[in-house]
């Protein structure tokens, strides 16, 4: 016998040589005669079509049982997440889920579609645990505690299967069709399964190529090797960047060594996935972040940062900014630019100290840092900052400034200056459309005296700034 | 059935089974609606009805066949469908459901090997060359009831969201074909006269079934003449009915029935199911 099955429409086709007839999963005692013509409409819109061949008719009976419960457990499931609903009609819902759970096959193939995908933000998770717990719940309790316990295993497997390339998968199969392969076979929930007891990938693997739908497709067997390299690879993206997010939190406390230490371990754990340009591309920015940081370091021993003396903490944060100077590629080292804003505000708070005389070497080496700091901002930082992080720095930096001009006459002029031109060399690069409205004053008044900047300065950085300096902007 | 026809706008020639001009992308009637709307067709059906009208008037009961045709002008396109299926049609806006009810979709694709002829028949009828699949099968009504042995839910759809693109057939088409012994390389060859577009429902209806109306038929027998309940689905006579693209929720209109049966869906689910609808304005009505 032959047949043709759908939990959906809640019934079996069977086919035994040229007779037809159908089993309905209400009332499975009786059998009707039926006609081919019958066909579309007993089935309907049914998608879940299993067509099973060579099987007797308790063997037909049992997985339209089966498939049949599976659907009406997957509504329940559904209904006891659902908030939209009663309390007391999901813990009905409950009730009755906890029955079919009963039968291991059924809350098996329920385990079948909800691990293929995690549950969606409108699941509510709080009322589900309510809901299933409770006497006469212990099944129902235990799944859906089984079930947000493995969320982020399901969401790990699923992001994997996402990212599969598509370029693996058979020319004549979509990938849509190959999920529902998987799904209907039970591999997603083996994969969820696996990965929650902390099994290696290798295994679930092996089990995934021995499964028959599987096993006869060569092209589906690439997919799943494809699928579960993937799965390594975020594992590894994934523990790479809570390294790199250590290493962040380093160079905020100015734990230089070890964020590097960090950067190292992220690429590290990268090394066995780098010929996969996503693990390529993270490796790059990791390394570089570290060179980067390797060289502030080196940087900061040579001229003493730990220095007390202002004049010599203001030449050591000075010599902070050789990437701005040499114009190195950092743009993607986000590390690195952190960095280097930090020592822009040490900068400004060491000039303020220092207060260095006009024309002194400290006042050059001051203005050209803070030239150097407003050329960094305007050739890349303007590009890669949406939420303008860079030009509230710069707008900061203008009106702390301004504060110590009032209060130090002396320093005023150069203090200013220096402000201005690094300030102006920023909004300069910067569409005026972008800036938030809050600043657009500001902005109005820095495009006046940029203008008025750009009438009387020529030349390089430094002679703008002496000029600057000598008609006191 | 022509293979082709000439765009109205461009003058070139469409596929039939296409629903838009390949040269000029002028959107087409639906394929199936095409097919009914053919000169061939509509000739063959009226001398149906008007040999059908003599018959009438040789038994004298014109009067009788006449409200017959008048009610068939309104009656309904009705779907059968399972609790399953209704669940998920009930649940086309939410997020939850939808989630998981798209995962696992199969298609119907018979298996190879001869054991499965006797379906694939189904799937090469030769009515629908190059569209079956976006066929939906249901039948005319006159009680808001379906085919009882294709499922206990029947849905009847709203008559403006359907009646541009359904057509209706004879009887179950699958069956035409085989009764007629029609193969798919006949296709040009099908008898004439046996589909209808919408409008026309009535005199389809009238030309198939003028024999069962006599001067003692009244009204209330008309549903059971349209649609015949058999005790088996090989008794089961009905005027079929095709739309054309899918539906949806709100395809239906209200009531929902359904059918009382031994073994009920848990309980639950028809409560939700209950709830579900109201949102769309339906109801569930137990007959």
């Amino acid at each position: 016998m032959q047949a043709v099955i759908s939990g959906r429409s809640g019934l079996a086709l069977v086919i035994d040589g040229d007779k037809l007839s159908s089993i309905h999963a209400d009332d499975m005692a009786q059998t009707v005669a039926r006609r081919p013509g019958d066909f579309d409409h007993l089935f309907g819109d049914a998608d879940d079509l299993q067509f099973l061949e060579d099987v007797n008719l308790a063997q037909i009976k049992s997985c339209l049982d089966i498939a049949h419960h599976a659907e009406e457990a997957l509504h329940l499931a559904l209904v006891v997440f659902d908030p939209d609903l009663q309390p007391e009609l999901r813990q009905d819902a409950a009730d009755e889920l906890n029955i079919l759970l009963s039968n291991g096959d059924v809350a098996r193939r329920l385990e079948y579609v909800l691990y293929a995908q995690p549950l969606p933000p409108s699941a509510d998770i709080a009322g589900a645990r309510q809901c299933s717990e409770g006497d006469g719940r212990s099944l129902v309790g235990e799944f859906i505690r089984d079930f947000l316990d493995r969320q982020e295993a399901i969401r790990d497997v699923r992001l994997a299967w996402d990212q599969t390339p598509l370029a693996r998968l058979d020319a004549g199969e979509s990938r849509v069709e190959i999920e529902a392969v998987l799904v209907r076979e039970g591999l997603f929930r083996e994969w969820v399964l696996s990965r929650s007891t902390g099994e290696a990938v290798d295994k679930f693997v092996s089990i995934s190529l021995l499964n028959p739908q599987v096993k006869a497709h060569p092209k589906r067997c690439d997919m799943i090797n494809s699928w579960a390299k993937t799965l390594e690879l975020l594992d590894c993206l994934k523990d790479a960047h809570t390294a790199y997010s250590r290493a962040e939190e380093h160079v905020n406390d100015l734990r230089l060594e070890d964020s590097v230490r960090e950067l190292g371990e992220a690429v590290r754990i990268l090394e066995p996935c780098v010929d996969d340009p996503r693990a390529s591309d993270a490796c790059k920015q990791y390394r570089e972040a570290a060179d980067a940081l390797r060289y502030l370091i080196e940087r900061r021993t040579r001229f003493g940062a730990a220095e007390s003396d202002p004049h010599l903490q203001l030449k050591s944060l000075v010599n902070w900014s050789p990437p701005a100077c040499r114009g190195e590629p950092y743009e993607h080292v986000v590390l690195y630019r952190r960095a280097c804003a930090l020592s822009f505000s040490e900068l400004i708070d060491a000039i303020s100290q220092a207060c260095p005389p006009p024309g002194s070497e400290e006042w050059r080496v001051a203005s050209t840092a803070v030239g150097h700091f407003g050329e960094l901002a305007a050739s890349e930082e303007h590009r890669s900052d949406p939420d303008n992080t860079v030009l509230d720095l710069a707008r900061q930096t203008f009106h702390q400034v301004a504060a110590s001009l009032r209060q130090d006459q002396h320093a005023e002029p150069g203090f200013f200056a220096f402000a201005v031109l690094g300030t102006l060399l920023l909004f300069e690069n910067v569409n005026p459309t972008e800036w938030p409205i809050a600043h657009r004053r500001d902005v109005a008044e820095y495009a006046k005296r940029l203008q008025r900047a750009k009438e009387n300065l020529r030349g390089t950085v430094r002679g703008e700034i002496e000029k600057a300096w000598k008609l006191g902007v | 059935m022509a293979n082709s026809y000439n765009c109205p706008h461009c003058g070139y020639v469409i596929p039939a089974s296409w629903e838009r001009c390949p040269h000029c992308a002028l959107p087409g009637l639906f394929p199936n609606v095409r097919a009914a709307e053919r000169q061939d067709e509509v000739e063959a059906l009226d001398h149906r009805y008007e040999a059908a009208m003599q018959k009438v008037a040789a038994r004298s009961c014109v009067k009788q066949a006449q409200d017959f045709e008048a009610a068939m002008d309104k009656s309904t396109v009705v779907l059968a469908r399972s609790e399953n299926e209704m669940m998920r049609l009930a649940t086309d806006d939410n997020e939850l459901c939808s989630t998981y009810y798209k995962l696992g979709k199969a298609d119907v694709r018979f298996p190879l090997g001869e054991h499965w002829d006797v379906l694939r028949e189904v799937a090469d009828s030769a009515l629908f060359q190059g569209y079956r699949e976006h066929i939906r099968f249901a039948v005319l009504s006159l009680d808001g009831l379906g085919v009882e042995n294709y499922g206990p839910f029947s849905l009847t759809l709203r008559e403006h969201m359907i009646a541009h693109r359904t057509s209706v057939f004879e009887e179950n088409s699958v069956l035409f074909m085989y009764h007629e012994g029609i193969l798919i390389a006949e296709v040009d060859n099908l008898p004439k006269g046996r589909r209808a577009t919408w409008a026309r429902r009535g005199k389809l209806g009238l030309a198939k079934l003028a024999e069962r109306v006599d001067s003692g038929t009244s009204s209330v027998d008309f549903p059971g003449i349209l649609l015949n309940q058999g005790p088996t689905s090989a008794d089961d006579e009905f005027i079929e009915a095709h739309i054309w693209g899918p539906i949806s929720v709100r395809t239906c209109q209200d009531p929902i029935v359904v059918r009382r049966r031994n073994k009920q869906p848990p309980n639950s689910i028809l409560r939700v199911l209950k709830v579900r609808l109201r949102k769309f304005g339906l109801t569930l009505e137990e007959r």
